[in-house]
């Protein structure tokens, strides 16, 4: 399951050594509630036709997908910055569609690791 | 204990840096550029860790305000950003910040290092 949704655990162990279960509980939490917004502003991004709201919305989504572990999100969501810097704005529409899909595969896994006590 | 400021708009970096400086700093937190300019004055904090991606005002103009202050410009700036290539870095340092970490955060002893390695290159 992991492999499929690309996501590193690891990660979460090194939130907890810092800051135990409470830091990953928070960390989670914070993160599937922050990045759905990011990803509203991008779509309301690709509705205006502004590139650079696009980039300012999923540029945050690159570390906070990053903080939890979540390669599929930080990686599409890095790519979708880039062409939005570069203004090649033809490939962006589907690749959003591919990072809110990504999202949406992690999320469960990283809402069931948030509910662990 | 000495004072670090954290500019930063994500809320789950800010908690990670939180947690990372524990009980070894008193911390304060700037969402945004405009409130780290006000902010600062009042705190004068021993070090500041600078996001760049800011809203309003990146972290480029956040620090060229820092240092056109009299009262601030001393104060050790680290760059705290997902802008992670080579010549990213050298920008960054070029702009006058005193060190460059990436995020995400992999190693907090990279961040401690960094945080005491500037602090005692200015005195503070």
């Amino acid at each position: 399951m992991s492999d499929d949704i690309n996501w590193d655990r690891a990660a979460i162990g090194r939130l907890e050594k810092i800051g135990g279960r409470k830091l990953v509980r928070e960390m989670l939490g914070i993160v599937l509630e922050y990045v759905p917004k990011k990803l509203e502003a991008a779509r309301e991004g690709e509705r205006a036709g502004d590139l650079d709201a696009i980039q300012h919305a999923v540029h945050p989504i690159r570390s906070s997908a990053a903080n939890v572990g979540a390669r599929a999100v930080q990686e599409m969501a890095s790519r979708i910055e880039r062409l939005a810097i570069d203004e090649q704005v033809e490939q962006i529409p589907p690749l959003l569609r591919e990072l809110e899909a990504a999202f949406a595969r992690v999320q469960p896994e990283l809402e069931r690791e948030r509910d662990i006590p | 204990m000495k004072k670090i400021a954290i500019v930063e708009d994500n809320p789950d970096n800010r908690l990670l840096v939180r947690a990372i400086l524990g009980e070894r700093y008193e911390v304060a937190e700037y969402e945004n550029g405009m409130d780290a300019c006000e902010g600062l004055r009042k705190q004068n904090p021993d070090l500041v860790l600078l996001d760049i991606s800011l809203p309003d005002m990146d972290g480029m103009e956040v620090l060229r305000r820092i240092r056109a202050d009299a009262a601030l410009k001393q104060i050790p700036v680290i760059a705290l950003t997902a802008y992670d290539t080579v010549s990213d870095r050298d920008k960054f340092i070029a702009a006058g910040f005193d060190d460059y970490l990436t995020k995400p955060i992999l190693d907090e002893a990279i961040l401690l290092e960094a945080i005491e390695r500037c602090l005692n290159r200015r005195g503070a």
